[in-house]
């Protein structure tokens, strides 16, 4: 008796949903565990970042700003408010996509480099401000020192634990919830005409499609989940800075996995962060004290091949093997 | 009564009048045809009606609405529906969901925009190709996709810009075809084409424009006997295909 | 204040020489060019070495500098640029390119790091440090040269495309690519050697750099951020835009730091960038169209 295909995508895919819950039961190590983290807290970001960067078809080179704002917002809510930062995270998301409407207007009129040139710019500005500020009004922002998180063992309501576990579980439930939305987004008529505007804007708007709105929410969701990811940073690590949570590395660096993985498919900017962020955690801590920089050097060198040999990403690769692969099981079973 | 109407449209570039004071009508239920040699200003008479580019003068009414200066997408969403000369399909999507994404236009549910979008694949004849991707098709398809997508919109009317250029004759006789299918629906129908025969069988009414201007309108009779469109056509006057 | 201003200007019009090849690289292959910077810092790395490894006046580095970075520059086009270049022909957002100069942008900025090390160097020419009267106002002899060669520098390369043979080509590849190319010119071709003019310029611009200024991994950062509101302040694609846009940005940064700290001048400056984006995105001199 053969399998169907479908048959065996699911039974992979649960498979490896039950692997990925069950990771912090064999792996002990609070450093490896610190890496899966890592790893999912990047495929969170990459799959945020794609609404905008992959299906509305621009190129933001400006998400560590909403990382900020949402790092920002929670713990100043915590820290001088007493709030928890669940609803913290929340004000921060919706603060996030405001700020991302606000710059998304006139910046989606512009056109490939100068879209990119404008949320550089913008994030720019966000750390060049935060690092000149110490306070705003009675607001203590903490300027280029940044904020240390009061920490206060376990807490659920705080948003605190001393095993680095229940932090696996939030980042893995966030990037399983994010996925999913973008699945339903995805096969939506929002879907469809984000698809259309990112892919020609001249020939959707033919067809009705008000572009700009369009890209405005993917706008929107993007900076909002975006910012939720700053407000989890802020209490994973529990201190932040406008240089850890603000700087131009890191945008590139969500931009570039996105990227690699494939920009404008669901399963471009997973795989980007699965192979990747392993891969450079690696190299830093094995070549990364002789050779500082080395990480970042394959990054670009990455890159650069994906985009002269593989332009629609690694995903396509994987795709075509996977299916090879499933060929032959199908075949065997 | 005229569903479209333009009111001495201009449209310059720089020093270049592209489309000088054209007045021009299409009624409901019409097919109207434009002629005229490369460069006369047909597909920047398009583009002016749909919003595609800012108009230099005049006006452009559409069902009783002033439209001079409005989007591309409001227009569209009136019931103007058009085609590009140069196709743009959306091309790493299958034909399905080019046209799928026109059905939006007018349901929210996917539900309802895909089953219109298949009875539209199947009227143009697609049928077969519904999974295929669009930059694997030919050149006709393509078209047809252009066509496909368009008319997914629920368009009152329709302006085509050289959907048979580049067709064999074969392949114009079945367009033909389905342009006239198309307007039994009820559409009124605009189609642009530089070569004058193709159209002359199934237009009511067309028009003639050189260098920006309309030099002469009435039936396909009337413009076949037409002075200026003969002096216009001189060495093909009937619009011999060029090829 | 008279010799803030004398500063911005001498400071401001070497700020523009960093940008030309930015405009003129964007002018004719209509890309913006993000690694910018790294070749900057690229160029100021070659000049330290030659001095370092020869004890030679540091201008004379331009002997090594120049054709190096003009070299690398065309073969950065021809091997790396020029393939995504091509695929993207028919794309109307085309991106590819931003994303691959961009790479390369980090691994130049990581090769240095890798190689040198992450820490300050600089040269040291006591005489060319030494403050000189200039119009009755004092500033270092250094800058005093750098602004004579910015100045000669860009009016050479505007007199190349105006009357040169393979000026004018660059020329009509820049304002009609198939035209061009059906008059028989190698488009290319072109683009390689505008790649490599571009970043030749960028090698002289570190030269110039170096008497005054630190070099280290990512010296070039903070120059390209200056460098893209420089360009479309002064309109992408304008060489005399540059130069006004360097010397507004110049003057910005010494006479602001007059009066507030240095980092909100950096934010005043973010700030101009963002408006004009918006409001004037053809800048200064540019050329209105498609944004
Ligand atoms: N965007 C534009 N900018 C400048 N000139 C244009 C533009 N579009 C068309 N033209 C010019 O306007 C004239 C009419 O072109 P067009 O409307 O495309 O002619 P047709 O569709 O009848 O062949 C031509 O001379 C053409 O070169
Ligand atoms: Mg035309």
């Amino acid at each position: 008796m053969g399998l169907s295909k479908k048959q065996i995508k699911v039974i992979l895919l649960i498979f490896s949903t039950i692997t990925v819950f069950l990771i912090p039961v064999f792996i002990k190590s609070q450093s490896y565990l610190q890496i899966f983290i890592v790893v999912l807290f990047f495929m969170y970001l990459t799959t945020a970042w794609n609404f905008v960067g992959g299906f509305a078809g621009v190129l933001p080179l400006g998400h560590a700003a909403f990382i900020a704002i949402g790092a920002y917002v929670s713990t100043i809510l915590f820290m001088q408010y007493h709030i928890s930062p669940w609803i913290g995270m929340f004000a921060g998301g919706i603060f996030s996509a405001i700020i991302g409407v606000i710059i998304g207007l006139p910046t989606f009129k512009l056109r490939g480099a100068y879209f990119a040139l404008a949320t550089m710019a913008f994030a720019g500005g966000i750390k060049v401000l935060i690092d000149n500020i110490d306070t705003i009004g009675p607001i203590n922002v903490g300027g280029p020192r940044g904020i240390l998180i009061n920490y206060s063992g376990n807490s659920f309501v705080n948003f605190q634990w001393v095993s680095k576990v229940p932090y696996y579980y939030i980042i893995l439930t966030m990037v399983i919830i994010l996925v999913l939305f973008t699945v339903f987004m995805m096969k939506s008529k929002i879907g469809y005409y984000l698809t259309a505007g990112g892919e020609d804007p001249e020939a959707a708007a033919s067809l009705g499609i008000n572009v700009a709105k369009y890209k405005l929410i993917a706008m929107a969701l993007s900076a909002f989940f975006t910012a939720l990811a700053g407000s989890f940073y802020a209490q994973w690590i529990l201190y932040i800075s406008p240089q850890s949570v603000g700087n131009m590395n890191l945008s590139f660096e969500i931009a570039f996995i996105a990227i690699i993985g494939g920009r404008g498919t669901i399963i471009g900017p997973i795989l980007g962060a699965l192979l990747l962020k392993p891969l450079e955690e690696f190299t830093r801590t094995y070549i990364g004290s002789a050779l500082p920089g080395a990480h970042l050097f394959i990054l670009g060198l990455v890159l650069v091949l994906v985009m002269i040999y593989q332009p629609r990403g690694i995903q396509e690769i994987v795709l075509k093997l996977s299916r090879k692969f499933m060929k032959r099981i199908s075949k065997k079973v | 009564m005229p569903i479209l109407k333009t009111e001495k449209l201009t449209k310059k570039f720089g020093g270049l009048v592209a489309v000088k004071n054209i007045d021009f009508e299409v009624n409901e239920k019409e097919i109207v045809g434009i002629i005229g040699a490369n460069g006369a200003g047909k597909t920047t008479l398009f583009n002016c009606i749909s919003g595609n580019l800012k108009t230099t003068s005049g006006k452009v009414i559409f069902d009783n609405k002033d439209i001079t200066g409005h989007k591309p997408y409001e227009i569209a969403e009136l019931g103007l529906a058009r085609t590009f000369q140069v196709v743009r399909p959306f091309a790493n999507k299958s034909v399905l969901y080019n046209v799928t994404v026109g059905a939006f236009l007018r349901t929210n549910q996917k539900s309802e925009a895909i089953e219109k979008a298949k009875e539209i694949i199947n009227f143009l004849n697609l049928s077969s190709k519904t999974e295929v991707l669009a930059k694997n098709l030919t050149l006709p398809e393509r078209k047809r996709l252009e066509l496909a997508r368009a008319l997914a919109t629920s368009p009152v009317l329709l302006m085509l810009d050289e959907v048979m250029a580049g067709l064999r004759p074969a392949e114009i006789q079945d367009m033909l075809k389905i342009i006239e299918k198309i307007n039994k629906k009820g559409i009124a129908i605009v189609i642009i084409e530089h070569i004058m025969q193709v159209i002359m069988s199934v237009s009511n009414r067309i028009y003639c424009m050189n260098f920006g201007e309309k030099i002469a309108s009435g039936t396909p009779q009337e413009i076949t006997k037409d002075k200026n469109v003969i002096k216009a056509y001189l060495g093909d006057e009937y619009g011999i295909p060029e090829n | 204040m008279g010799s803030a201003i004398l500063n911005g200007i001498l400071m401001g019009s070497i700020y523009g020489l960093t940008a030309i090849g930015l405009t003129l690289i964007f002018g004719v292959l209509k890309v913006i060019n993000f690694a910018q910077g790294a070749f900057l810092m690229l160029g100021l790395f070659s000049t330290y070495w030659f001095v370092e490894l020869t004890g030679a006046n540091p201008y004379l580095a331009l002997i090594f500098v120049v054709p190096f970075t003009y070299f690398t520059g065309y073969y950065t086009q021809k091997f790396l640029i020029k393939p995504v270049f091509e695929s993207e022909k028919d794309v109307r957002e085309p991106i590819g390119v931003i994303i691959v100069t961009t790479g390369i942008w980090y691994m130049l900025d990581n090769l240095a790091l890798m190689l040198f090390g992450a820490e300050y160097r600089t040269i040291n020419v006591p005489s060319l440090s030494e403050a000189i009267s200039f119009f009755g106002l004092y500033a270092p002899l250094s800058k005093i040269i750098g602004f004579f060669i910015s100045i000669t520098i860009a009016g050479a390369l505007f007199w190349f495309l105006k009357y040169s043979k393979m000026g004018k080509a660059i020329r009509a590849t820049s304002q009609d690519r198939e035209a061009a190319s059906l008059m028989g010119i190698n488009q290319y071709k072109i683009y390689n050697v505008t790649f490599g003019i571009g970043i030749a310029i960028c090698g002289i611009a570190g030269t110039v750099l170096l008497p005054f200024y630190y070099v280290y991994p990512t010296a070039g950062m903070h120059l390209d951020i200056l460098d893209f509101v420089i360009v479309v302040l002064g309109g992408l694609g304008s060489i005399p835009g540059a130069l006004v846009g360097g010397l507004i940005i110049g003057l910005i940064e010494s006479v602001g730091s007059q009066f507030i700290s240095y980092s909100w001048t950096i934010e005043i400056i973010y700030l101009l960038f963002l408006v004009i984006l918006f409001v004037k995105p053809e800048g200064l001199f540019g050329v209105k169209g498609e944004f």
